[in-house]
C-alpha cells in the first residue's frame, strides 16, 4: 500500500493572499497613503489650480506675454486651457469677484480665443500696467457707494448682451434709496447697486423696469467703472416706474419721473439710487 | 499537515499584504492631488514670480503675502530675498527680477545686488 501524497493547502493559501491583499489595501489606501512631494502644477488640487490660472492671468495683465502665459498654462495639464480660464472668468464674474480678477481671467481668456461673458466689458483692455514705484499699495473701490456720490462720468453705451443668469442664490431688499435733484448730477436716472452683505458689487444681476405700457430688462455690471454691481435706466419725465431684482427682491414701486426744482430753482426730472443687499444676517457671499 | 498549511497562510498573509499595499499605493482611492505648499522648487519660484507680477498690477500687499504663505515657506521674506538673488545671478528676465525686488523690498530686505532693480521711488527697507 502506497501511503497518499500530502495534498498542497491551496485554501490556506488564497485564504492568507485574500487577508493579506486586504490589509495592505487599508494600510495604502487609510493608514499610509500616498503623500505626494515637488509635485508639478498639474497635480495641485483644483482650488489651487484655479489660484494658479488666476495668478497666470494677473502676470499676462502685468507683461502681456501671451506666449508665457501658454507655458505656464501647460504646466496644468488642462486639454482645453482657453475654456478652462474662459470658465473660471465666467465664475468670477457671476460671484461678483474683484474687478481686477475678473478683468485678468477675462482678458486672458479672450487671448487664447475663447469667449467669456465678461468680455464684452473688458474687451481690448490688455496692456502692461506696470506701477514701477508704487510701492504704497492703492486702495481699491469695493465699498458701497456713499448716497451723496459725486456725478458719474460721461455715460458709456455698452450694448448689455449679457446671459440671462441669476448670479446669487440669497433674497436681495431694498437698503436705501435716495432721490436726487441737483443742477450738477444727470437727471432722471434710476441708479441701481446691488451688493453683498459686505459691500462688494454684484454683477450680472437681472434688473426688470416696468411702467404703464412698457418695460425693460438689463443686468449690473456692464459699467464696473462705477462698480460692479452698478446698472441704471434713463427715466421719461411723467412716468410711474417700478424696479425689481428677478427673482430676488421685491418690487420697488412709486419711482416717479415728475418734475423736480433744483437747488437754484430749476426744473429737473429726479434721479433715484436704490441699493440692494442681502438683508441683515444673511450671507450673500 | 495542520502546520504545513499554517505556513502556507502565513506566506499568502505576506504576500497579499505586500501586493495589497503596491496595487493601493499605484491606484489610490482618493484623487490624489496636493496644495500650494508642495510644489517643485522650479514652481515654486515660478509662483513666486507670478505673485511678484499680480502684486505690480494690484499694489495689494495683503494678497501678495497671503498668496506667498500659501508656498507655507517658513520665512517667506527670506524665501523671496534668496530667490530674487538667484535670478540676478542666473541673469534672468529683468522684469521676474524687478518684480521679486520689488516684493522684496516691501518686506523691508535690499541687498546690494537688487539696487538697480529697485523701483525709483521705492525707499529701501520701506
Amino acid at each position: 500500500m502506497r501511503a497518499s501524497k500530502p495534498r498542497f493547502p491551496w485554501i490556506a493559501l488564497l485564504a492568507g493572499l485574500i487577508l493579506g491583499f486586504s490589509g495592505g489595501l487599508y494600510y495604502a489606501w487609510f493608514l499610509n497613503p500616498v503623500n505626494l512631494v515637488n509635485i508639478a502644477p498639474s497635480q495641485l488640487t483644483s482650488a489651487d489650480q484655479q489660484a494658479y490660472i488666476l495668478l497666470i492671468s494677473e502676470a499676462y495683465l502685468h507683461d502681456g506675454d501671451l506666449e508665457r502665459a501658454r507655458e505656464r498654462l501647460a504646466t496644468l495639464g488642462i486639454r482645453d486651457v482657453a475654456q478652462a480660464v474662459a470658465v473660471q472668468a465666467d465664475s468670477a464674474f457671476l460671484a461678483g469677484a474683484d474687478t481686477l480678477q475678473i478683468r485678468a481671467l477675462t482678458t486672458l481668456a479672450e487671448a487664447l480665443g475663447a469667449q467669456p461673458m465678461a468680455a464684452d466689458i473688458f474687451s481690448g483692455t490688455i496692456a502692461p500696467t506696470p506701477v514701477a514705484g508704487s510701492a504704497i499699495p492703492t486702495a481699491t473701490s469695493e465699498t458701497v457707494p456713499s448716497p451723496t456720490p459725486s456725478p458719474s462720468p460721461t455715460p458709456i453705451s455698452i450694448t448689455p448682451t449679457p446671459t440671462p443668469l441669476i448670479v446669487v442664490e440669497t433674497e436681495l431688499e431694498l437698503i436705501g434709496r435716495n432721490v436726487i435733484c441737483d443742477d450738477e448730477y444727470p437727471a432722471g436716472l434710476i441708479e441701481i447697486y446691488v451688493s453683498t452683505e459686505f459691500g462688494r458689487g454684484i454683477p450680472a444681476v437681472e434688473v426688470q423696469v416696468m411702467w404703464e405700457g412698457g418695460e425693460d430688462t438689463f443686468y449690473t455690471g456692464l459699467k464696473p467703472e462705477v462698480n460692479p454691481g452698478y446698472a441704471d435706466f434713463q427715466m421719461e419725465p411723467g412716468q410711474v416706474y417700478t424696479v425689481t431684482l428677478v427673482g430676488l427682491s421685491e418690487p420697488v414701486v412709486g419711482i416717479d419721473s415728475s418734475d423736480c426744482f433744483t437747488g437754484s430753482g430749476q426744473i429737473s426730472t429726479p434721479t433715484y439710487q436704490l441699493f440692494f443687499a442681502p438683508p441683515q444676517g444673511e450671507s450673500g457671499e | 499537515m495542520i502546520r504545513r498549511a499554517l505556513l502556507t497562510l502565513l506566506i499568502g498573509l505576506g504576500l497579499g499584504a505586500l501586493g495589497g499595499a503596491v496595487f493601493g499605493w499605484l491606484v489610490p482611492i482618493q484623487d490624489v492631488s496636493a496644495g500650494l505648499d508642495k510644489l517643485h522648487p522650479t514652481y515654486k519660484a515660478e509662483y513666486t514670480v507670478m505673485v511678484g507680477a499680480a502684486y505690480a498690477v494690484d499694489g495689494d500687499w495683503d494678497l501678495a503675502q497671503a498668496r506667498l504663505g500659501r508656498l507655507a515657506e517658513p520665512d517667506p521674506a527670506g524665501y523671496v530675498v534668496l530667490l530674487a538673488e538667484q535670478y540676478i545671478a542666473s541673469g534672468r528676465n529683468p522684469d521676474d527680477i524687478r518684480n521679486l525686488v520689488r516684493l522684496a523690498a516691501h518686506f523691508g530686505y535690499t541687498t546690494p545686488p537688487m539696487l538697480p532693480y529697485l523701483p525709483p521711488t521705492v525707499e529701501p527697507g520701506s
